[in-house]
């Protein structure tokens, strides 16, 4: 049993080649998978015909060339990462359903899971002695007799400890450590485990790095190209991310901005380094130095007693200074989430557990629907917001949202940016060319 | 006794009758000198970011401190010290652990003895405690194949299920919630907690959730628990008249009996809240947790959290254990 040729995540290939052929490969495959949202199959046949050709695993290799140069430029770039991992999972997917034959899929089952947590069902029959299991026999009835099952399916077993998603859903049959059930199932969890392997493929990709200079000068050229290549900053960025009156959607703002908003918005008052934190935040996502003077004066409980015009003057001085406008005339940016720990505040690290479990329990505003996590949930969490706050923040992401986020949240803007993506308030630059582009030759 | 002769009892204890060699049987050894202990003093002072070269230096520091709770957590890199706190460690592993206290079946004890408190325990909630060791034992060997499983004294209203297997030991979060996830049966833990869809229950599980629970139901059931649940007079009588005739041998005939009556009032998901496990899930999920040192003796009711060995854990009641104190 042997692994499909499009399958990247095997051994590095060669890197003794021409270096300008290889940026070509790389480009060639950051194109495909910019190709894959506007439509999965032409992708696949385009460049994954269903021949036995030997010709392609020629041009494969050159793609897993590609992907790997890639990786390497991933490993410097956490936006990239994020964007790599996510086309990369999705292009696994489908590559997985439309071109693998069943010997490749056990094959990368025992890959992506390992080859001790992968058994045939009637390995495990024995090995396991579970002959006599009615439990069993009842289940490979149901597979066997089922209407709708497709040929290529098939009966697999997989240890629990790799598919926690199963488990907790109580998919397939659980024994002896094993969860029995067909291959269509393991679906969602293979993706999960592709993703998770691909990443840490990256990270090891780190160590290759500063070893050949270049090799390292490639990867920063792609690297510095990429960053400019509209498509993929204006989807994963962060700190570029500047958004457009996104102040009036409080349900893309992070914890610690939406902590602080509320604050504000019901007692009339933050501290200074809370007022600067929200000050950064509001003009990046788009709100304007008028609309925040207004904003501070009206709802400030402090301006009271004096007028716009005063305000202006006193406290004017400080919004004006966020913009540029003022003093040294920096354009000053959000501070990272490091620097929010220490100097700002943070509603993992700041919160007592009882508060933050309340807030985010309640407080969260989202336009989908009402989001209450799970008791569960929260105390995972908790367990872990003193001591890793920006992993509690990465795992409440899906929860507010249903998406999962991939690398780590360290800045605000990295939750602001994706969350209005999922929220649909920002739309891609190239889609929206495009769209417009279609409706002129359609006459619309 | 006051706190001198608390002292002296638990220095007594310690240095005569705790045994390192018992701890080993719930522990992974193999890397003591990079596991985290923490202690809290006669006082309430609360230590932790302690470790200790080998079990003898452990041993020394119990008779010589005499701490009123001892707690063991997470085995990391390298040695936890104040200097070296264990969140600038990394870890390396912990056995998974299920906490099963009364705390947890609060709002459900009521149906089950008349205790009232948080400080009351008596032989029939223990019979909750039961149960969940039952059900998640079994559940444990044979759906997980885990196989080192030692139940053990909380020393006060629960017992801590340690699973020194390997595997259990270096699993991770999400695969520590995915266990609580499977064997939770009801959706939050409050009084208007709601039974799961018993449907999506697979196989085994939902056999051994149902028997279990109503085998236990029907030991411990009085003729008011019948009458509050909506059967008539006269058939709680005649159940109770049945189960008394048989002693507690229930055979199958009589279990199908009393289980057709108690699905014509359609009280069978009301059994199963009342009954079924509830796990304290941060114990199991903090990867970091500190628990209560098995052989260590319990500060506030100086018992001692002692492994219940599997042929008397279900005789087990913990108002018979004796305190040192």
């Amino acid at each position: 049993m042997s692994l499909p040729d499009w399958f990247i995540l095997q051994s590095p290939p060669d890197l003794d080649i021409d270096i300008a052929k290889w940026k070509q490969l790389a480009w060639k495959r950051v194109e495909l998978l910019e190709q894959l949202p506007q439509g999965r199959s032409r992708v696949v046949r385009d460049h994954f015909p269903p021949t036995e050709d030997e010709s392609l695993s020629h041009n494969y290799y050159d793609y897993r060339l590609g992907a790997y140069l890639l990786r390497l430029i991933a490993a410097t770039n956490r936006r990239l990462e994020a964007w790599l991992i996510e086309s990369e999972g999705d292009l696994f997917e489908y590559l997985y359903s439309d071109r693998t034959t069943i010997d490749q899929k056990k094959s990368i089952f025992r890959h992506l899971f390992g080859n001790n947590n992968v058994m045939d069902y009637e390995d495990f029959k024995s090995e396991m002695d579970e002959n006599n299991n009615e439990n069993l026999a009842e289940l490979y009835h149901q597979f066997h007799s089922g209407r709708g099952r497709i040929a290529s399916d098939f009966l697999i077993c997989v240890h629990f400890s790799q598919v926690p998603w199963m488990v907790s859903n109580r998919r397939g049959y659980l024994r002896k450590g094993w969860i029995i059930s067909n291959e269509n199932s393991f679906r969602g969890s293979l993706k999960k485990a592709f993703e998770e392997k691909f990443q840490n493929d990256i990270e090891k990709a780190q160590d290759l790095l500063g070893m050949n200079e270049i090799i390292d000068q490639t990867v920063q050229e792609i690297e510095q190209n990429l960053a400019k290549h509209t498509k993929i900053r204006s989807q994963f960025s962060s700190d570029e991310f500047e958004g457009k009156d996104l102040q009036s959607h409080p349900e893309i703002f992070p914890p610690c901005m939406i902590f602080l908003f509320s604050e504000f918005e019901s007692t009339g008052r933050l501290i200074h380094a809370h007022r600067l934190q929200l000050g950064f935040f509001l003009k990046k996502i788009g709100m304007s130095v008028d609309d925040q003077l207004h904003y501070w004066f009206e709802k400030s409980v402090d301006n009271r007693n004096i007028t716009y015009a005063e305000f202006q003057r006193t406290s004017g001085y400080q919004i004006r200074h966020l913009y540029g406008l003022e003093g040294g005339k920096k354009d000053y940016d959000v501070p990272k989430c490091s620097t929010i720990a220490t100097s700002y505040f943070c509603s993992f690290i700041h919160l007592d557990p009882a508060i933050l479990i309340e807030f985010l329990s309640n407080n969260y505003l989202t336009n989908k629907k009402s989001i209450v996590p799970s008791k569960k949930q929260l105390e995972r969490i908790i367990s872990q917001s003193s001591s890793n706050p920006t992993l509690a923040c990465t795992e409440y992401f899906p929860i507010i949202y249903g998406r999962t986020f991939y690398g780590k949240i360290v800045h605000p803007l990295q939750w602001a940016r994706f969350a209005s993506k999922i929220e649909g308030l920002i739309v891609d630059e190239k889609e929206s060319d495009t769209a417009s582009k279609n409706k002129v030759e359609t006459g619309q | 006794m006051n706190r001198v002769q608390q002292r002296t009892a638990l220095r007594d204890y310690y240095s005569t009758r705790f045994n390192i060699d018992e701890l080993k049987s719930v522990i992974n050894f193999s890397k003591f000198s990079t596991r985290e202990f923490g202690f809290a003093t006669l006082g309430g002072k609360f230590f932790r970011n302690i470790s200790f070269e080998n079990p003898q230096a452990l041993i020394d520091f119990l008779v010589d401190r005499t701490p009123f709770h001892a707690y063991i957590g997470a085995v990391y890199n390298e040695s936890p010290t104040r200097e070296t706190p264990i969140h600038t460690l990394e870890w390396f592993g912990h056995e998974l652990v299920f906490d099963i206290d009364l705390n947890e079946y609060d709002v459900v004890r009521q149906f089950i003895c008349e205790c009232q408190g948080a400080d009351q325990v008596c032989i029939r909630c223990w019979q909750l405690v039961n149960l969940a060791v039952d059900i998640i034992d079994e559940t444990l060997r044979l759906d997980f194949g885990m196989k080192e499983i030692k139940w053990v004294f909380s020393g006060r209203r629960g017992v801590h299920g340690w699973v020194n297997d390997n595997l259990g030991f270096l699993l991770n979060q999400e695969q520590r919630m995915s266990i609580i996830d499977y064997l939770s049966v009801i959706h939050g833990e409050a009084e208007t907690a709601r039974i799961q869809d018993r449907e999506k229950l697979k196989y085994d599980f939902r056999n051994r959730i149902e028997h279990t629970v109503f085998k236990y139901f029907l030991k411990n059931v009085r003729r008011k628990d019948l009458i509050n649940l909506g059967l008539g007079s006269t058939s709680a009588t005649n159940i109770m008249k049945q189960l008394e005739h048989q002693e507690g041998n229930m055979d199958d005939n009589l279990l199908r009996n009393i289980n057709l009556r108690i699905a014509k009032i359609n009280k069978y998901d009301e059994i199963l809240r009342r009954w079924v496990p509830r796990i304290d899930h941060k114990v199991t999920i903090d990867l970091r947790r500190l628990l209560r040192l098995p052989y260590s003796i319990h500060g506030k009711t100086g018992k001692v959290a002692r492994i219940l060995p599997p042929s008397d854990i279900f005789s087990f009641n913990p108002d018979e254990e004796p305190s040192i104190f």
